[in-house]
């Protein structure tokens, strides 16, 4: 039975990169890939910005290495891209890879216009009648890179994926794998965008987490993965980071916003500590859920000052770089954490940061280098599911 | 470690959650699928809640709310599994995104289109902060969220979990079926599709949910002895490790009257032959993840009290049953229950 699992490699797409190293570059130069949408079939996209990866499907495509008449949904394609390049750092193929675990929320429901006539019994050609559901991707991503045996998908909303992170290295400890693939991804749908816009959270501007003048989210897009590994199958391999700790707690308050007590966010970092066996002061940085809405930023900060107590360590949310990628945010940002430690850089927000009663400690503005051992990523979802992870530099 | 399935309740096209026993013929028969046969909600919901649940939420919510009822629990981690999640609810946000063009509309629907529903109401009607997670991986929905449950006893993350899957046969499902040509195109009843196989199976719905822990917790107490899921391209894994089980007494088999799918349960089974099969989906009808209630029947049928089955007699109760699912996905599980 392995304890330690770690990561291996690591895949990544957005609206600020097709890589991990494409997704850095950005993240350090301060640029946003938040902007008007051209790619989604949406009127709302002359009203909300979003983070839309700057590709058509087509390219997509090329970039998966399909040819252009392969018929899958958006998410999938993006799906492929990180998985492939997480397979690839770490250096195996599909058949050593025990199973793959992955968030989403969107599936192949991003192609709107078809499904909603499908789900009437029109036939019009889509040939994606079997390929709605959630566990679609999973099984796609399966078949494109080779095969895997096992498959599961995780849908806790906006936590989904760290959830797919924490169900694979909870399933390495427990002996039943040794080597899994897990992530998440979403993109961008009418579904989601008029979701949202219904509950009157989407932002017309760049989103701006935990400043006093936020106003909602950016929905955005994209796909992570990562290969987890136990301690015993990586031998001398080099390691990118550890996944030392892991916290799943429910805010049971209501279904769409988070309790003024921070209940389930509280509980879950608490927990991750736990898990980790560690002390709150050891954890240098939290890449926070920050959607930059006035519910979710309020209570986020307030279950940090609780569990951090005294110490609160640098925070920032990267949802003004990518949007909210929703059911791949957990993995996206996982891997953003794991790319500050690999750096010893924690990333800012880069906009400007205006004052808030309830929030007495503002998040980084501006990138900078530090010594970091530890970085905490929190993801909250709808449904009250919070998750939060605790990752680990090297393999010390 | 050992993992057991202790109280646990059901809802299906059968009177299951009234504990009736053996079945009876069917009263939710439409046209091409078979409906739940639903409680009298009053006693688990206000009426204005009961209003505005959809059907995923009224079974799925029945079910678990019942276990934690009857078990005394408390339970430190809630799991669902859910094929479909809640495609009324979808379907019906879906409409109004196109009926009003993406102008103003009322989000109640799109709050509770998401998988996640049950698990997460039914974390915020019994006020529990624990672990509260939803799978949803087609066919096998279920058995990984059963899984999931295991995963979290071996890291001792959880002791007593709610564990359970639910599955609704919406309108707009049933025309996805139909665009896949899954659906008996003759009025049948599953019992008559089995004895008159063609192409197609009968859609159910129904959602069954457990109390699962690593010690027998009452009489009903049933051992998890063996859970494997396979994917559609590994189904001869199905036979080699049907090759190495034990032999159960009693194997619940997944014909639905579907030729190609009855074909290659035959295949599949072969191992087995000699050993009592009776097929479960004729009780049930089909859906993805009718496993949850072919694992609530196979509980029943551990019960010592037992000493037949719809026209199989047992001389000694059972102590063990292999519940072995197919779905049109091409996905397959096998669960092997011990008494």
């Amino acid at each position: 039975m392995s304890h330690r699992v770690f990561i291996t490699g690591v895949g990544l797409i957005s609206a600020i990169g097709d890589t991990p190293e494409e997704n850095w570059q950005s993240l350090v130069e301060g640029k946003s890939g938040i902007g008007t949408a051209k790619y989604v079939d949406s009127k709302l996209t002359d009203r909300f910005v979003f983070g839309e990866v700057p590709h058509s499907n087509e390219e997509l495509k090329q970039i998966a290495g399909l040819p252009s008449d392969a018929n899958f949904a958006r998410t999938s394609l993006l799906a492929f891209i990180a998985a492939g390049e997480a397979l690839l750092q770490a250096g195996l193929t599909s058949s050593e890879i025990d199973g793959i675990i992955m968030g989403c929320t969107v599936s192949s429901m991003c192609e709107t216009q078809k499904l909603y006539e499908n789900a009437q019994g029109i036939d019009n050609g889509s040939m994606l009648y079997d390929r709605y559901d959630i566990g679609s991707v999973a099984m796609e991503v399966s078949e494109y890179l080779g095969h895997i045996p096992y498959h599961n998908t995780i849908n806790t909303a906006c936590s989904s994926s760290a959830n797919a992170i924490m169900q694979g290295v909870m399933m390495i400890r427990s002996g039943r794998a040794k080597r899994v693939l897990v992530g998440g991804a979403d993109a961008l749908s009418k579904y989601t965008i008029n979701g949202f816009n219904s509950m009157m959270l989407l932002s017309e501007q760049r989103c701006s987490p935990f400043s006093g003048n936020r106003d909602g989210i950016n929905l955005g897009e994209g796909a992570g993965f990562l290969v987890l590994e136990g301690e015993e199958s990586i031998a001398s391999k080099p390691v990118l980071a550890e996944v030392e700790g892991f916290g799943n707690a429910n805010d049971s308050y209501h279904a769409t916003s988070t309790s003024p007590e921070a209940t389930g966010p509280t509980s879950a970092m608490q927990k991750a500590l736990r898990t980790a066996g560690i002390s709150s002061e050891e954890v240098q940085y939290i890449n926070a859920h920050g959607t930059g809405t006035e519910n979710n930023d309020e209570t986020e900060f307030q279950a940090i000052r609780k569990v951090f107590d005294k110490q609160i360590p640098l925070y920032a949310s990267t949802k003004a770089y990518t949007g909210h990628t929703l059911g791949a945010a957990g993995s996206i940002e996982t891997i953003f954490s794991l790319l500050m430690l690999r750096h010893q850089t924690v990333i800012g927000g880069n906009y400007t940061l205006t004052h808030d009663d309830k929030i007495s400690i503002l998040p980084l503005e501006a990138s900078k280098k530090v010594p970091l051992r530890r970085v905490m990523s929190n993801a909250f979802g709808f449904g009250g599911n919070c998750t939060s992870l605790i990752l680990k530099a090297g393999r010390e | 470690m050992k993992y057991y399935l202790n109280h646990s309740s059901c809802i299906s096209p059968q009177s299951s959650f009234e504990g009736k026993f053996p079945y009876e013929p069917f009263t939710n028969q439409t046209t091409h699928h078979i409906l739940a046969s639903e409680p009298d909600y009053k006693p688990f919901f206000p009426m204005n809640l009961l209003r505005r649940m959809g059907k995923i939420s009224r079974m799925g919510l029945t079910t678990g709310l019942k276990v934690i009822e009857d078990s005394k629990t408390d339970f430190d981690a809630i799991i669902s599994g859910s094929a479909y999640g809640s495609n009324e609810e979808s379907f019906k946000f879906l409409d109004q995104i196109y009926k009003y063009d993406e102008g103003p509309m009322t989000p109640t629907n799109f709050t509770q289109s998401t998988t996640n529903v049950v698990s997460s109401q039914l974390g915020l009607m019994t006020k529990n902060y624990c672990y509260n997670s939803t799978n949803s991986q087609k066919a096998h929905s279920f058995e990984n969220s059963l899984l999931e449950g295991m995963i979290l006893l071996d890291n001792q993350q959880a002791s007593h979990i709610l564990v359970g899957a639910v599955d609704e046969i919406s309108e707009y499902t049933f025309n996805l079926f139909g665009l896949l040509n899954w659906v008996r195109k003759d009025q049948v009843t599953p019992q008559e599709a089995l004895n008159n196989p063609g192409t197609g199976f009968v859609p159910g719905e129904g959602s069954a949910f457990f109390h699962l822990s690593t010690q027998p917790e009452s009489e009903c107490s049933v051992e998890v002895a063996y859970l494997k899921t396979f994917a559609g391209i590994d189904q001869e894994n199905v036979l080699k490790e049907i090759r190495q089980l034990e032999e159960p007494d009693l194997i619940l088999t997944p014909r639905n009257g579907d030729l190609e799918n009855d074909k290659a349960v035959n295949h599949l089974i072969a191992p087995f032959e000699d050993i009592p099969q009776i097929d479960f989906k004729q009780f049930f009808g089909d859906s993805p993840t009718v496993s949850a209630p072919a694992t609530w029947l196979a509980q029943q049928l551990l019960n010592p009290a037992m000493t037949g089955f719809q026209g199989i007699q047992w001389e000694r109760p059972l102590t063990s049953i292999l519940v072995f699912n197919k779905f049109a996905t091409g996905q397959s599980s096998l669960l092997l229950l011990k008494k």
